[in-house]
Parts: C-alpha cells; structure tokens; sequence
C-alpha cells in the first residue's frame, strides 16, 4: 500500500501503522531512528494520531514537529 | 485530589442541569471508549469515573467502540485469552461493544470464547456466524433509558480482502458484509427507537462518509483509526466520538430528547491522566491479574549456557522461521536485547524481555537479489550491524576494519550452496525491519496480528530444550 507522509509517498506493506511508515520516512530522509518516537502525526484534517494507528491504502498522514 | 473533585463537580453538574430539564423531555448520557487495547492499567480509573456519573445517572450508557483487547502480554498472554481485560469491563459495567478488528486475534474459537465470558452484548450487525461456531453477537440491541428507547446498532470493519483487517485464518467461517449494504436494512429501527447509535469499527474517514449517507442516526461512537477528536465532531448532523488509542480520554454524550426526537447534543471528553480516584475492586482485579503465574510459566529451557546476541538471534529467527512455515526469516542485531543466558529453564517473561517491542510478523516473497539488497538496506539502518537470519547464511565482506560498507555479500542455503538471486523465496521479518529496510522489492508483505515474542513462545513450547550456544548466522572479513 501507499502512503503519504508530508511530501513523501511512501510504499510499504499492508497493515502498517503509524509507525512503521514513521521510520520508513526516517530512513528515506537521513533522519535519527531514535527521533521517530517523537514525532507528532496527524491526520489530513488534522486530528492527532498516534504511532500504533492502523493505516489504510493512500491515506495522507502529516508531521508537525520536523 | 482537588482536580479531581473539580473535574467531578462539573461533570456533575452538567448532569444536574441536563437531568432537572426532564420538565421538558428526557436526557441521555452515554460514556464510549474505542481502541483500549488492553489498557487493563487504565480500568481503575475508568471503573470510578463510570461509578461517579452512574451514582448521578442510573440509566447511564457505557459503550466500546471495539478493538478491547491485543496491545498488553498480561491480557493477551492470559488463559482464557483476554479474560483481564474482559473482567475488569465487566466490572465497570459495560453495555455492549463492536467488534474491532483485533477482537479476532485468537480465531474463532477465542472469539466465542470471550463473547460467553462477558457481560455485556457484542454488536455487529455486518456479521454472519455460523451457529456452531459459538460467537455470541447479535446486530443490534435497543436499551430503555428513563423511559428513552435508545437504539444502538454495531459495525465491525471490513477491509480491502472482505473481512477484518486480520489473519484470514482467524476469520474462517465467518461472513461479512459492507457496512453502507448493511445499515439501510436496518431503518426500521431507527423509526421504531428515539435516540439512534452507530457503534462501529471502521476507522474515522468511512464513520464521516456513513454520516453523509445515514443522516437519521444521531450518534456514531466510532473506533479503529485512533483518531484523538476534541469532543463530538458534528458531520451532516451526525455527532462522530473517538479518542486515540489506550483510553487517553473518554467521551461522556449529553443528548435531550423531546417528543421522540434528539434536539440537542453535545460531547465532552474526559481526560483519564487528570482523574486520580480509582475503583477498589478493579485495582484488586489488577493486582491480582499483574502477579499473573503465566508470566513464571517455564516453557522450554536451554542446553548450555547463551553468551552472545548471535545465538539468540538466531534462535528467534529459527522460532519464526518454522512456526510460519518460511524459507528465511531476518531479525536485526539490535531487536535481540540479550547476550547472556544461563542454561536450564525459559519463561515467558524472559521471553517478553527478549523481544520486548510487541512487533509482530511480516512475511512477503523475495528474490534472492531483493533478499540480499534487503539485507543490505538492514545493515545500514542497523548502524552498520549485519542482520541475523535462519534459513540461510551469509559471508559479508566490508570494504575495510571500520565495517561501515560492505563491500560484497554472498549468501548460502542450509546446504552450503549458494542462494539463487533469482528464485522467490519466503521470507518472514518483523514490522520493524520491514519498515527501517528500504530497499527496492516488489512485494512489501503483509503485517500479521501475532506478536513475534509469542510466536516464539508457541515455537518454544513445541521444542522443549534447545541448544544455540556458539551459533551464528553470517561471517565477517575485510
């Protein structure tokens, strides 16, 4: 499945949360894996989720704090 | 305990207010949770915020929008499976609940199993159990509150493969149904009930599009997306609860009635961290489940003496390998957080402080050449530490003695022979070096719902003694 993470599309397996694709962005763009529980997530109308979220296919997650 | 009594006091006081405006009509409180995962932690203190509101409103609701239990080894290790997490809601009084997704995580049999040791009903009415598989669920329940008939009509999610988002495995001999075909079955209800609720596990984003369809519900307690909502969110009309995931908050719903009808409605959140009383009994039951015997359970045992990560390593990825029935399985130098273990007896704790992440499975099919890249990818994010595997070895070969870069990897079957780059193999890994491994291969897998520590426990369990000390998994030269 496919998500997006800010500006990223990410492309990674199916039942991942939050998280997972958390750290697949972290990795894509140099970023500290210790940072990731950290980071402050959203969802596309803004409404805080947090890194154990299921995910579904094209959804739009945002960070806030990067 | 004067934010306490203050946060109390206004809640009370909401209540007081919305009860004396019975000379108009009647009020309806329902208190929803969603997503608690087996917080069983937090029970305590959900027991005493239900005893608090029941003491000024009897007739008080108190609902969950599924996805009870999976997220604490203490509930989801336990036999019965789930029975702390499922006690303590009987305890605070639930009435009903949705089923989540992940309320399949021990099949069917684990389901029917938990629906006979609650209390309260299980609402789904996009559903189909065969009778012989012993799930007690019913598709709607309408409960009488002072007088209001208060219809309360549950949603399980459906994912993209026409069930739940869990192992297929798990759901076998059950049916189910897309909720927007399922809830206009059901208008009749609606006419026949004053107050008309959704409890659904279907994630935010389907709950707003069944506002947009459904227009005749007045309340839907959603679940599933964990998404933290400041209060009720009012779409097309339709008052929408969730609050995240582990009961940081709960929703408390006013909602007035007059002639039949809702003419008013409004949520307000009530934030578990700022509550400090708890129900005795619960923390009993808490105490009581927390000195689990499970936890002490010996399991296995080991031959000799373990004294590196290696060994460990390869022992967790052997337990994956087999219990899945995989060609390989891959585990990352830093998931295995022991060194040292002393030969004799195994418990499940040690095993929880083994692989202590609740990760769980991602199996998915490579080719050797997408293996070997993802390998590579691991050992980067890794901090330059080459992956442990079974099922097949490696001969990792770095550019110099500050092992920053490989230089060339060869791997090898159980044979000895070399691994054919271009044949699939099934490969099992965990969502963690799923996620930090971005290499490039055409199939990403799948996440299961069962956590890796208690693959490893069935594995273990099925072994008895085991033998690891001295084994590793790759060489290394520069």
């Amino acid at each position: 499945m496919t998500v997006r993470v800010n500006d990223c599309r990410i492309r990674i397996f199916r039942g991942a949360t939050v998280g997972d694709v958390l750290l697949r962005y972290a990795v894509r763009n140099h970023l500290e894996l210790s940072a990731v529980p950290a980071l402050q997530v959203t969802d596309r109308w803004g409404h805080t989720l947090d890194h154990a979220a299921p995910l579904s296919d094209k959804q739009i997650i945002k960070i806030l704090n990067i | 305990m004067k934010i306490m009594k203050k946060i109390f006091l206004t809640i009370a006081s909401a209540l007081m207010l919305s009860l004396l405006s019975i000379a108009h009509g009647e009020t309806v409180h329902i208190l929803s949770t969603n997503d608690m995962h087996a917080a069983i932690e937090k029970m305590p203190k959900l027991a005493a915020i239900v005893d608090s509101l029941r003491a000024i409103d009897p007739g008080l609701l108190v609902l969950s929008a599924g996805d009870n239990r999976t997220g604490n080894p203490y509930n989801d290790l336990y036999e019965p499976v789930s029975y702390p997490m499922i006690s303590m809601m009987n305890l605070v009084g639930f009435d009903a609940s949705a089923l989540g997704n992940h309320e399949y995580d021990s099949k069917v049999d684990g389901l029917a199993q938990m629906t006979a040791l609650s209390n309260f009903r299980y609402l789904a009415a996009n559903i189909t159990c065969p009778e012989e598989s012993g799930i007690k669920v019913v598709p709607y329940e309408v409960f009488d509150v002072n007088g209001v008939r208060v219809g309360v009509l549950g949603i399980t999610q459906v994912g993209t493969l026409g069930i739940p988002d869990t192992h297929p495995d798990n759901v076998k001999g059950l049916t189910f149904s897309l909720p927007e075909e399922v809830i206009p079955q059901y208008k009749w209800l609606t006419e026949q009930c004053d107050v008309n609720v959704l409890l659904t596990h279907v994630g935010y984003e389907v709950d707003v599009e069944l506002a947009g369809k459904f227009p005749y519900y007045d309340l839907i307690v959603s679940g599933h997306s964990h998404t933290q909502l400041e209060g009720g969110e009012l779409h097309n009309g339709v008052l929408i609860t969730q609050n995240g995931y582990q009961l940081p908050r709960v929703a408390l719903t006013t909602l007035e009635v007059e002639g039949g009808k809702v003419v008013s409605k409004h949520t307000e959140n009530i934030f578990l961290d700022k509550v400090s009383s708890h129900n005795d009994a619960a923390d009993a039951l808490l105490k009581h489940f927390k000195n689990s015997p499970e936890m002490e359970r010996e399991i296995g045992a080991f031959a000799t003496d373990i004294t590196t990560y290696d060994a460990l390593g390869v022992m967790m990825c052997d337990a994956w390998r087999e219990e899945l029935g995989c060609d390989i399985a891959i585990e990352n130098y830093g998931g295995v957080r022991y060194d040292v273990f002393p030969a004799g007896p195994i418990t499940v704790k040690d095993i929880l402080n083994l692989d202590p992440f609740m990760n769980t499975a991602v199996v998915m099919t490579l080719t050797g050449k997408e293996l070997s890249n993802m390998l590579i990818a691991c050992f980067k994010a890794d901090r330059n530490r080459f992956p442990i595997t079974s099922g097949c070895t490696a001969a990792v070969t770095y550019a110099d003695s500050s092992k920053k870069e490989i230089k060339k990897l060869e791997l090898f079957d159980s044979n000895g022979k070399k691994l054919d780059m271009k044949k699939k193999y099934r490969v099992m890994t965990n969502n963690y070096v799923a996620s930090i491994c971005d290499s490039p291969r055409k199939d990403q897998g799948e996440r299961g719902t069962e956590t890796t520590s208690s693959i490893i426990i069935s594995w273990l369990e099925k072994m008895g003694t085991v033998d690891y000390n001295g084994r590793r998994s790759f060489t290394e030269k520069w």
